[in-house]
């Protein structure tokens, strides 16, 4: 499926907070920083000076004499970043913390959730976080990191830039190189040399051009993200990452059918490979629990050789261990299954110009899945070993009980709550 | 230069709510029984956009808002009318109730010495959902 990343960028964060923080500073030019002696910030007002990050704070008040310079405050300034991932983690919980003011979100897949479309989902987060804070976000949206992070920069302050797949060449020719993120200077005078001054011209560069220039792994991702491509995964907090995944269910009447087991395990497996897939973790071990009528458990733990959320990989993985857990002529009643030792797909190894292609190919398979059985239900498209499970209709329409759950490790985030003093009211 | 202060780092309060005391002695049988709140907890909705200001003035002592207290604002809220709202006025900050009358929004103070606003500028920007006071 193809991905739409967002990505937020407060407006003059710092600048704007003092702002929102002190009524008496709304509109007017102010600067921060003063402790150092130079500008680390500036509001719209101040720019619209001419001045500039970095400048001398001693330029400054000679240039501008009556402009408001305050001391940066740090305190404030993370209390709102902590606010802004925590308003956007409302939405999703794919959320990279990139810095004090920016933070990048995966909403792939969630229109269906939301009856909306990819830019009225951006929109909303961003309008619940101008209300909430009281400044104002640059918002882009794209396929990739690199694509939406171009977008946020466009039309500020407070612009909302989609750039859809057709019109990136559009946008790109606009872009110099060396704004693209992640090209530094060296980059830039390194492909400046090679004739290469816009973003569309290094995205029209085929692979053999990169070979023969020996252009480094991550600039090739930045070619790959600015082609349309998606390499550039999302860096997501650790405690966002479930410790385990563990589905199991209970079927009646109980069953002493070897392929119904199998088949059951089998739509359990599935089902937690889809969850896995959703918060983008994978998986270097997983359990399998058998439970049979007379209560007696039988559980295997398997380590797997990649880590992996391929529902096909951990079936191959099982078969075997399944044939020497069943017992024949006694009556199951549940199975089990649960993924551990998870990791996410960013800590993994990137393989993008190497072989893997049967594996990208099999994730835009599980991905198709994944969008199919979030649209029409879940179980709409399910392996061939799980059909005996998803056809069997339980006799006695017992109450759908939700036996699923997704451990959530235990790591407490503080719980203090922050709240920034505003002032006086009469 | 002025400017507001900085976020105040708070402690966890967690505090025992104890049965209601019926003019006499809360029995301890009715501690056991009684819940653990969270203070930040049950005074905040929504803390990701909840904001303290402190209470200067009797403007609103009808509704038992007193000078010196603070109060939390939810920025962003959709006041209703009746509510106790927060208004930024060319002048700063006002606390006062929303009201309407015959289609046109004012601000009322919860004291009578005090007029009724029907501001031609500024911006209501958030609805008060606590306030508190310390005696120490
Ligand atoms: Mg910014």
């Amino acid at each position: 499926m193809e991905r739409t990343i967002l990505h937020f960028d407060g407006d003059s964060f710092f600048a704007s907070i003092e702002q929102a923080m002190d009524y008496r500073l709304r509109g007017k030019p102010i600067v921060t920083g003063a402790e150092r002696g130079a500008a680390t910030a500036l509001s719209i007002e101040a720019k619209r000076l001419g001045l500039y990050r970095g400048m001398p704070m001693k330029e400054i008040r000679e240039r501008c004499p009556d402009i408001v310079v305050v001391n940066s405050n740090y305190t404030a300034y993370s209390v709102y970043a902590r606010r802004m991932y925590a308003i956007v983690r409302r939405y999703t919980p794919l959320v990279e913390e990139y810095s004090i003011d920016e933070c990048f979100a995966d909403i792939t897949g969630l229109e269906h959730a939301y009856s909306m479309t990819y830019e009225q989902i951006a929109l909303m987060i961003k309008h619940d976080l101008e209300a909430s804070l009281g400044i104002t976000f640059g918002v882009g949206m794209g396929p990739s990191k690199v694509i939406a992070k171009i977008g946020s920069k466009h039309n500020k302050p407070a612009g909302f830039t989609p750039i859809a797949r057709e019109l990136i060449p559009a946008f790109l020719e606009k872009v110099p190189i060396g704004s693209v993120w992640g090209i530094g200077r060296a980059m830039t005078l390194t492909l400046s040399a090679l004739g290469i001054t816009t973003a569309l011209q290094f995205a029209q560069k085929d692979e053999a051009w990169l070979r023969e220039h020996k252009i480094a792994k991550p600039y090739r991702e930045i070619w790959y993200e600015l082609r349309g491509g998606f390499t550039k995964q999302l860096a997501l907090e650790p405690d966002q990452i479930p410790g385990s995944i563990i589905k199991t269910r209970t079927f009646s009447p109980p069953s002493k059918d070897k392929a119904f087991v199998f088949a059951q395990l089998s739509k359990n497996i599935e089902r937690a490979c889809a969850k896995a897939r959703g918060v983008g973790a994978h998986a270097r071990e997983v359990g399998v629990m058998l439970k049979s009528q007379d209560f007696l458990y039988r559980n295997r733990e398997v380590p797997l050789s990649l880590p992996t959320n391929d529902p096909m990989i951990i079936l191959g993985a099982l078969r075997k261990v399944f044939a020497e857990m069943f017992v024949p002529n006694i009556l199951y009643r549940a199975t089990g299954v649960s993924l551990r030792s998870l990791v996410h797909e960013s800590a993994l190894p990137q393989d993008l110009f190497g072989a893997s292609a049967k594996a990208s190919e099999q994730v835009a398979i599980l991905s198709a899945v994944d969008t199919l059985n979030r649209r029409y239900g879940s179980q709409t498209v399910h392996l061939a070993s799980s059909l005996k499970a998803v056809q069997h209709r339980e006799p006695d329409r017992q109450k759908k009980r939700k036996v699923a759950q997704v451990k959530l490790s235990v790591e407490q985030r503080k719980k203090t709550i922050d709240l920034p003093f505003l002032g006086r009211v009469h | 230069m002025v400017h507001g202060k900085a976020a105040s780092s708070r402690k966890p309060h967690t505090l025992r709510k104890l049965g209601h005391v019926q003019a006499g002695f809360a029995s301890p049988a009715d501690e056991e029984l009684a819940d653990t709140i969270t203070v930040g907890e049950y005074l905040i909705r929504n803390k990701n956009a909840s904001y303290l200001l402190e209470v200067e003035g009797d403007s609103m002592q009808g509704a038992g808002i007193l000078s010196g207290d603070l109060v939390i604002f939810e920025r962003g809220k959709e006041p209703k009318v009746g509510d106790i709202v927060i208004a930024l006025l060319e002048d700063g900050y006002t606390i006062k109730y929303l009201r309407k009358k015959q289609g046109k929004l004012y601000l009322e103070a919860a004291n009578p010495t005090y007029p009724n606003l029907y501001p031609k500028q500024g911006e209501i920007v958030g609805v008060v959902v606590a306030t508190f006071r310390s005696y120490t």
